[in-house]
């Protein structure tokens, strides 16, 4: 069994690695390659840069922080909203 | 013991008016779904089945949270639920092409492709301020696979777990695993490229 990932397997790891436990000899393996290969190295730093990316628009977004540029609910949709909601509390 | 009276331990019941609710959280929820779902028409039937669920359990609202913490807590199960209904129902386009091709990232011996390698781009915290950043993660989404953007959207966003991922979306953790892996690589692709022509 050999312990140098190719490019490939190395990848799929560290995005395995995010989500689950990886075996020991997958670990090793995909450290050993992440320090010879810089191609895979920028890979992971940047696929872990994008979840953090992720997180933190999320967190904007959640704290009213702002709106992360998406639009607001439709003004029709809204009237309709209302309309709905009053029938409903005046049955 | 005079203050005996004063510490009672009912709580008052909390009155929330629903017919504020639209116009104190309508875009709120509006865009929280959104950036979940994407699908503008789909969000705003997400809102509807929200505001009408909270309608009729609103008796339950015991005033422990904030009306909106409440709310939002209604849509996440929303959006759970039609995850969920999508994979019941093998929802599947049959004009959906967007399936990711590991092929066009590595060659024969499995190395990166030339034009697969991955370039710097910059670090996404202004990105993030200026708000570019999610713009440009929603429609690299877009361009995924349905259901592997609900993966990538459940363990990303809501901060899941693989197995309550796999779970909602009725798949093994190998699909899971392989399509996290597959939303990765597609996603760096495509936000290197946004961010690169945005920051020429
Ligand atoms: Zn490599």
């Amino acid at each position: 069994m050999k312990l140098m990932p190719t490019c490939n397997e190395a990848v799929e790891m560290m995005s395995k690695s995010m989500d689950m436990e990886l075996t020991t000899v997958e670990r090793v393996g995909l450290k050993l390659h992440a320090f010879l290969c810089i191609h895979c190295k920028k890979y992971w730093d940047q696929i872990l840069m994008v979840r953090d990316a992720v997180r933190q628009a999320v967190e904007k977004q959640e704290s009213e922080e702002s709106t992360c540029s998406l639009k607001p609910l439709p003004e029709q949709r809204k009237a309709e909203l209302k309309a709905l909601i009053n029938n409903s509390l005046s049955t | 013991m005079p203050n005996q009276n004063e510490t009672s331990n009912s709580p008052k019941p909390v009155e929330t008016n629903p017919e504020t609710w639209v116009d104190e959280y309508g875009d709120y929820l509006y865009r929280y779904a959104l950036m979940r779902v994407r699908d503008p028409n789909q969000a705003e039937d997400l809102v509807q089945e929200t505001l009408l669920a909270a309608l009729k359990a609103r008796k339950n609202f015991a005033g422990q949270s904030t009306v909106k913490t409440w709310l939002v807590g209604i849509l996440k199960h929303k959006i759970i639920d039609f995850f969920r209904k999508n994979s019941r129902e093998k929802l599947v386009d049959p004009s959906d092409n967007s399936d990711v091709e590991l092929n066009d990232f590595f060659d024969k011996n499995k190395q990166w492709l030339p034009n697969a390698v991955p370039n710097d781009f910059p670090n996404p915290t202004q990105a993030i301020e200026n708000e570019e950043f999610t713009t440009a993660l929603l429609s690299c989404l877009e361009k995924l696979p349905p259901r592997t953007a609900e993966a990538f959207s459940l363990r990303e966003m809501e901060d899941m777990s693989s197995e309550e991922i796999c779970n909602i979306l009725d798949i093994t953790p190998n699909n899971f695993w392989v399509m996290m892996h597959r939303a990765r690589i597609a996603l760096r692709k495509c936000l290197e490229n946004s961010w690169l022509n945005q920051n020429k």
